[in-house]
């Protein structure tokens, strides 16, 4: 019943609408691997913990986040649920569904596109976090909530670009959810709680207002990005580029035999990483690293295992390797080095020298 | 059960001007030829995106913006005013039909209303940067995407964009900059072309319709142009080494990304076709490189080739004097890169007339130190300009807003009891249920550093200076206040860093701070005063200055020999400084045994606080600016 009333945001979970243009597609995007790995990651494995892109104006972020949509996998959920439940996963099913598997009752359920949800600047508390169903409870009386972004993005991607523009209120929400997998609503008699887990992807630029060290350190992965100064390759992104304006259609089919083998390689990845083991020794070396570099807590060691786990595994490979660590250090540890104020170096060169004194 | 349809309000936003002959024709526009060639490309090729005509009052920018819609006739027009609420752009829920429909109606915004047309904005520099990311984001995705008041929308919103600034208010938003193909200086109009105007101006005023006809069979020739050169344009060919060239002009110019490299090759193949060629050739690219990729310049090709750079270079005199040098120092350089630069050297000589290059320099960077002005602090929410981020029941103390969806949330579970007692109205509204609007707006403290980098300075620990003070912008940016880095040495003070809340941009020009020459303090300390005067009435941001210096004042701000002494100069300053309410604190930086006394006295002179910097204590340089100040 509840779907129909709101279309869009329905079509938004499974393709884009017709309105809109096509992304540009992932495998198209010219250099910048940084950002493609870190992104990629996240499809593999989900608990890194989002990534945070930062750099140049104009150098394909949100183009590539954009283009994340088409690389995700189909998945399963509860048919006309408003969070997106998992029939498969009773523990993490919203109170609708939780109470319906109570009452014995069968959930039904349908194929769905993991969502990729736009957190648009902007945005007011009530659509983030979901409010009271206005129009039911004028005309039936009814107190209903009327789910928000936070819900349309369970177990999908929320996306926030100028991140650092972002309102500080709504960075709270947002901190909150992340942190307990949880979205709490309580306002206007309202009171809801769903589940509400999300890869958390953020792009801008830091030279227009730096983000919250807590909202920053949220961020499994921080990727740099920079303008490319390849002359061949920014020829080559020009030529793309108008390609794919001049005809867009064209251009996906002349590009999908890349793009169905990238989207292949995450799918083999995804079922091959639960599998991929780190060894004992390079896991110490990993918690080594972070303690020469002083990271506060154990996100950063966290991060760098469960990343070059996900590196092995897209690589296809049962085993992390020493290589993959040194693939992954740099975007898992970048944000969490703490700043000293007299030192100009920069942060990436900081950990390349500590990896260099570790002997990885 | 399924619930209403949709309803969105469509009707015309009262925002658009739909007078007839409210605009001079295109045509009948005299001079400004570049920026006439700049509108033309962009409805040649709406891919272009925008055009900003930057430009001094009175230059004829705004006129030539109007004039636009003779390029795009029957298509939306929306004026956007600079001062624009992102409600207004992105579209709200329209209170009298929510409360007649007793469901909520969606009120379309100015940026979808100008799906398929164009937006003008005067004055983009003048704009918030949320409204200017707003506009950004929909420029680059040609849709809206509505999440407020209760509402959820995806709208098409596909346009150019026009705007005109004066590159003495300030600088353009950099979301938006940097998504906008074209721009061009509208430049000084020659005594002809004034008196063209003139002339014009008396036919205008006494009959608009007549005027309008005069132009017909131009304007005619014009559209039809124009409709050729759209039609031949996915056929004008562009080759490889062409685009390559461009690309190395965007690169040797310091733009960043790559949207620079595909407005060039745009505006260039849009040149092409509106010459009617079938391929791009030199002068295409050289009218693509003036275009999209020297106002956007935020380094000269000769300066990236240069490793050392102990100084900056002095300030080229005029024009002429820089494109000597520069060609000189490309007839010695012989580098591969030399091919392109000369072919950016040629783009400038083509340019406008004597002074457009030190416009330039007044044009927002895309990076670089002096060229930002952004402001985001603290925020108050006892106002009702800002951001409407949620809705409280408590009424602000001055002018309140009521936030109508919270409110109806708020009264709809009732109305089935309310409705047994009155009859007649759809939605019963208490007193009780109302909800107000609650602003954020930008407001907090800016920090004014004023660096002493005298030659005495350098002797004195610069470097701990430096220190301190990026542990207090480190600071600052976690109390969201602002900061701004002036630097007085040799004769004068100058601005290296506007307002900014980025740690990273700060940092940046603190690091590079250089030092050596006199001490200009009285022009350090004016130089601050001025920016607290703007801060306060641009941003009503209360200002603290910091004035890092060992004291020994030697160079007066009044050039007459014989006026006031410096020490006059000071207290006349710190009076001016007391009376706009910019707290100050000075400095020491004199080790304590070579401490002669002249910060202190500094202090008295311009009722400051004083502190004495301690030997590589940052942090308690910090924790004393604090107290102070607080």
């Amino acid at each position: 019943m509840k779907e129909n009333r709101n279309p869009e945001a329905k079509k938004s979970l499974t393709r884009p609408t017709s309105r809109e243009r096509p992304a540009f597609p992932f495998a198209a995007i010219v250099g910048q691997d940084e950002m493609k790995l870190a992104l990629i990651l996240n499809v593999i494995s989900r608990n890194i913990g989002g990534v945070i892109i930062f750099g140049h104006r104009g150098t394909g972020k949100s183009t590539a986040v954009r283009a994340l949509a088409d690389l995700l996998p189909a998945a399963w959920r509860v048919k006309g649920c408003s969070f997106n439940c998992d029939p498969d996963v009773p523990a993490e099913m919203c109170e609708d569904c939780t109470s319906k598997l109570a009452h014995g009752a069968t959930l039904s359920r349908e194929r769905t596109r993991v969502p990729v949800v736009d957190l648009p600047l902007g945005s007011t508390e009530d659509r983030v976090c979901g409010t009271l169903d206005i129009e039911r409870a004028l005309r039936e009386g009814v107190k209903s909530f009327e789910p928000g972004l936070l819900a349309r993005a369970n177990r999908g991607f929320l996306y926030i670009d100028e991140v650092n523009l972002l309102e500080d209120h709504l960075v709270d929400v947002l901190l909150d959810a992340a942190a307990s997998g949880l979205n709490v609503v309580e306002r206007e008699g309202i009171s809801v709680r769903h589940p509400s887990r999300f890869v958390l992807v953020g792009s801008g630029n830091p030279e227009e207002g730096e983000l919250r060290p807590q909202l920053l350190d949220r961020f499994g992965l921080h990727a740099r990005i920079e303008t490319i100064t390849d002359l061949d390759q920014r020829v080559e992104i020009v030529e793309r580029r108008d390609r794919f304006e001049r005809d867009p259609f064209g251009f996906l089919t002349e590009m999908e035999a890349v793009q169905t083998r990238v989207r292949n390689r995450i799918a083999r990845a995804r079922k091959l990483s639960p599998s991929v083991r780190l060894e004992r020794d390079l896991l110490k070396s990993v918690a080594e690293l972070c303690a020469l570099l002083n990271v506060d807590g154990h996100r950063g060691e966290l991060t760098i295992a469960r990343a070059s786990t996900a590196l092995a595994a897209f690589e296809g490979r049962s085993k992390v390797s020493a290589a993959d660590v040194k693939s992954v250090a740099k975007m898992s540890l970048r944000h969490r080095l703490r700043r000293d104020p007299l030192e100009s170096i920069d942060s990436g060169a900081r950990i390349d020298r500590a990896i260099e004194r570790i002997g990885l | 059960m399924c619930g209403a349809k949709r309803q969105d309000r469509i009707d015309v936003v009262p925002m658009i001007t739909t007078g007839a002959f409210s605009h001079k024709p295109f045509a009948s526009i005299a001079g400004l030829g570049l920026a006439k060639r700049a509108l033309l490309l962009l409805s040649i090729d709406p891919g272009l995106k925008g055009a900003i005509i930057a430009g001094s009052a009175g230059s004829g920018k705004s006129t030539l913006a109007h004039s636009l819609r003779d390029l795009f006739p029957d298509r939306p027009f929306i004026i956007v005013p600079a001062i624009v609420d992102e409600a207004a752009l992105v579209g709200r829920l329209d209170i009298e039909a929510t409360l007649n429909a007793s469901s909520p109606i969606f009120e379309r915004g100015l940026l979808a209303s100008a799906d398929g047309g164009v937006v003008f904005v005067e004055g983009v520099n003048r704009m918030d940067p949320g409204a200017a990311s707003v506009l950004a984001s929909a420029l680059d995705e040609g849709v809206v995407r509505v999440e407020r008041e209760g509402l959820s929308r995806v709208l098409p919103s596909r346009f150019v964009f026009i705007g005109t600034c004066d590159p003495a208010e300030g600088d353009i938003p950099t979301p938006l900059l940097s998504r906008i193909g074209l721009m061009v200086e509208s430049g000084e109009a020659t005594i002809d072309e004034r008196n063209a105007v003139l002339e014009q101006a008396g036919a205008f005023d006494n009959d608009r319709e007549d005027f309008f006809r005069g132009f017909t069979d131009e304007t005619t020739r014009l559209k039809a142009k124009i409709d050729e050169a759209r039609r031949s344009l996915d056929e004008v060919a562009i080759s490889k080494k062409d685009i390559e060239e461009l690309c190395s002009s965007a690169l040797g110019l310091g733009i960043e990304g790559n949207r620079a490299d595909i407005f060039a090759t745009r505006a260039a193949r849009a040149n092409a076709a509106l010459e009617g060629r079938d391929a791009v050739q030199e002068s295409d690219l050289i009218a693509a490189i003036r275009l999209t990729l020297l106002p956007k310049a935020t380094a000269l090709p000769i300066e990236s080739t240069q490793k050392h750079r102990v100084e900056p270079p002095e300030q080229p005199t005029s024009e002429s004097d820089l494109i000597d040098q520069q060609t000189r120092d490309t007839g010695t350089g012989g580098s591969a890169a030399a091919s392109v630069e000369s072919f950016i050297i040629r783009s400038m000589q083509a340019s406008l007339p004597d002074g457009t290059l030190s416009d330039f320099r007044r044009l927002p960077n895309t990076k670089g130190s002096a060229g930002r002005t952004r402001l985001r602090h603290a925020h108050s929410t006892d106002s009702t300009r800002g951001r409407y981020f949620r809705s409280s029941p408590r009424r602000g103390r001055r002018l309140a807003r009521i936030a109508v969806d919270a409110t109806l949330r708020e009264a709809a579970p009732h109305q089935r009891t309310r409705r047994r007692d009155t009859s007649g109205r759809r939605v019963i509204v208490t007193a009780r249920d109302l909800r107000y609007k609650e602003f954020r707006r930008k407001r907090g403290v800016l920090f004014i550093f004023a660096v002493d980098a005298s030659g005495s300075m350098a002797l004195n620990r610069l470097g701990e200076a430096k220190g301190a003070m990026i542990k207090l912008l480190e600071r600052a940016y976690i109390q969201k206040d602002s900061v701004a880095l002036i630097a007085f040495r040799g004769q004068s003070a100058e601005i290296l860093l506007s307002p900014t809340r980025s740690v990273e941009l700060a940092r940046r020009s603190i690091e590079s701070l250089p030092a050596g020459g006199g001490t200009p303090l009285a022009a350090g300390l004016a130089k601050a005063l001025d920016l607290g005067k703007q801060a306060f009435r641009r941003w009503k941001v209360h200002s603290n200055l910091i004035v890092f210096t060992d004291g020994r004042a030697n160079v007066q701000l009044g050039a007459t020999p014989g006026g006031i002494s410096i020490a006059e100069e000071l207290s006349l300053i710190g009076a001016a400084l007391i009376q706009e309410g910019i707290d100050s604190v000075v400095i020491d930086t004199r080790p304590a045994f070579a401490s002669t006394g002249d910060a202190r006295g500094l202090c008295e002179l311009i009722g400051g606080r004083y502190i004495h910097l301690p030997r590589a204590e940052a942090a308690a340089i910090e924790t004393a600016i604090r107290l102070v100040t607080s």
